[in-house]
């Protein structure tokens, strides 16, 4: 373990503008991207969505340093798939973000209690909404299964590879694509139903 | 028929309703610039434990290094001649100088840094240990900060905005470096220099006179081993 034997004199100058970025952490970190941009977007993801992830992860394990831990491994899958996400809106991201942090939830909680998936998706709390009863398509994808749903906004949405998904979601190519088609024979299902 | 573009309209009515329902339940407070900034060092922190030789450095076989300006960032370059100094490759672009090192095959670990000189009126504010042996970051009262950075020399090139031709060469406990001054007022020194031996790169950036860099540098003591019982030897 690395340790000062040396030690200066400790103190503290409070900073305010934090672009004047000294240690070489940041710097590594920065030159991934390929601009102050992005930089300066990743700053801004997490300003405005950190709390609001923290808490809905919480909500999901019920433990606050659990919820960090799943944020926090959340961003570190956007900073480094930020290829994909570079040209895409805010919007775009938040329900990207919102998927992920659920997704490393589920992980955690599953590491956590040891329970199945399926037992999960019963306990799991999600997010409560409802859509304009006339559109029948939208209340169809929106009643289906949580991961189902993200499954489909993802790939019929957000345009996003099966590919690009799995990698989002941490599942295998081909389970992407069988969720994405189990998916939407159920739409079809529903919608043949509904007629 | 359901077509792509009917679930896609569908898609984005759930989708926006979703989100505002998820913001109406969860959103509140957020978080200031500098909290963000210290979350993104603890993101990649955690993201080089993961995984040592991780994404981070697999994608990038390169640091390069932003000077403290105070809206210096990331920039590109353009290939034009190579230059050999010892120690290491330079390759020279336009207003670019790269430094590879030689693949030593060492694989020196820091046990641990002295750093026995400091200027005057600069502390410690943070020490790290990111995707590089080590980082020290000193601040004054005034808030200039100067970095020293320690690199391996078999996983990290340097590149830095500066022109060549600017830099000079001088010694550091008899190894060669090379220093660059400044050629702005917005800019800030640099000198870089590795240890023959050592598997390691050094770069201190700061706003302070080459002497004093000079001194600065000379006082860096890395105690590094290689395997146990090994006698250790100084940088």
């Amino acid at each position: 373990m690395n340790k000062v034997e040396q030690r200066l004199p400790l103190g503290y100058n409070k900073i305010d503008n934090l672009l004047i970025i000294g240690g070489s952490e940041l710097l590594i970190l920065l030159q991934m991207f390929s601009g102050s941009q992005d930089e300066s977007r990743l700053t801004d993801l997490i300003m405005r969505y950190w709390n609001e992830m923290v808490r809905y992860a919480e909500s999901i394990l019920g433990n606050h340093q659990d919820a960090e831990d799943a944020v926090q491994s959340a961003f570190i899958s956007i900073f480094e798939g930020f290829d994909r996400y570079r040209d895409r809106d805010d919007k775009a991201l938040e329900t990207v973000l919102y998927v992920i942090v659920k997704n490393k939830s589920i992980d955690i909680y599953r590491k956590n209690s040891l329970r199945t998936y399926s037992s999960l998706d019963d306990n799991i709390r999600t997010v409560e909404f409802s859509v304009p009863e006339e559109d029948s398509l939208a209340c169809a994808i929106a009643g289906l299964p949580e991961r189902e749903r993200d499954l489909i906004l993802l790939r019929f949405y957000h345009g996003y590879s099966v590919g690009e998904i799995a990698e989002m979601l941490d599942i295998s190519y081909f389970a992407a694509q069988k969720g994405i088609l189990r998916a939407k024979n159920k739409l079809i299902r529903k919608m043949e139903e509904g007629g | 028929m359901m077509k792509v573009m009917d679930i896609s309209r569908a898609c984005g009515v759930v989708n926006d309703v979703m989100l505002d329902s998820f913001h109406s339940s969860f959103g509140g407070e957020t978080l200031n610039r500098t909290e963000a900034l210290n979350k993104i060092k603890l993101i990649h922190s955690a993201a080089h434990k993961r995984s040592p030789a991780s994404v981070y450095l697999k994608r990038v076989s390169v640091v390069i290094l932003t000077l403290a300006i105070s809206t210096g960032m990331v920039f590109t370059f353009s290939e034009d001649a190579r230059a050999y100094v010892t120690n290491w490759v330079k390759e020279i672009n336009q207003n670019m100088t790269i430094y590879h090192f030689y693949d030593e095959s060492n694989n020196d670990k820091v046990a641990s840094v002295r750093i026995k000189h400091m200027a005057k009126g600069y502390f410690e504010k943070s020490h790290t240990q990111y995707g590089s042996p080590f980082s020290f970051t000193f601040e004054n009262e005034e808030g200039k900060r100067l970095s020293i950075d320690c690199y391996r020399k078999d996983k990290f090139s340097i590149h830095l905005e500066r022109d060549s031709g600017s830099s000079e060469t001088i010694m550091i406990n008899g190894n060669e470096g090379e220093f660059y001054g400044k050629t702005s007022e917005a800019e800030d020194c640099i000198l870089i220099w590795t240890n023959t031996g050592q598997n390691l790169a050094y770069v201190i950036i700061g706003d302070l006179d080459k002497e004093e860099m000079i001194k600065i540098a000379e006082g860096v003591y890395t105690k590094v081993y290689q395997k146990e019982g090994d006698e250790d030897y100084e940088g």
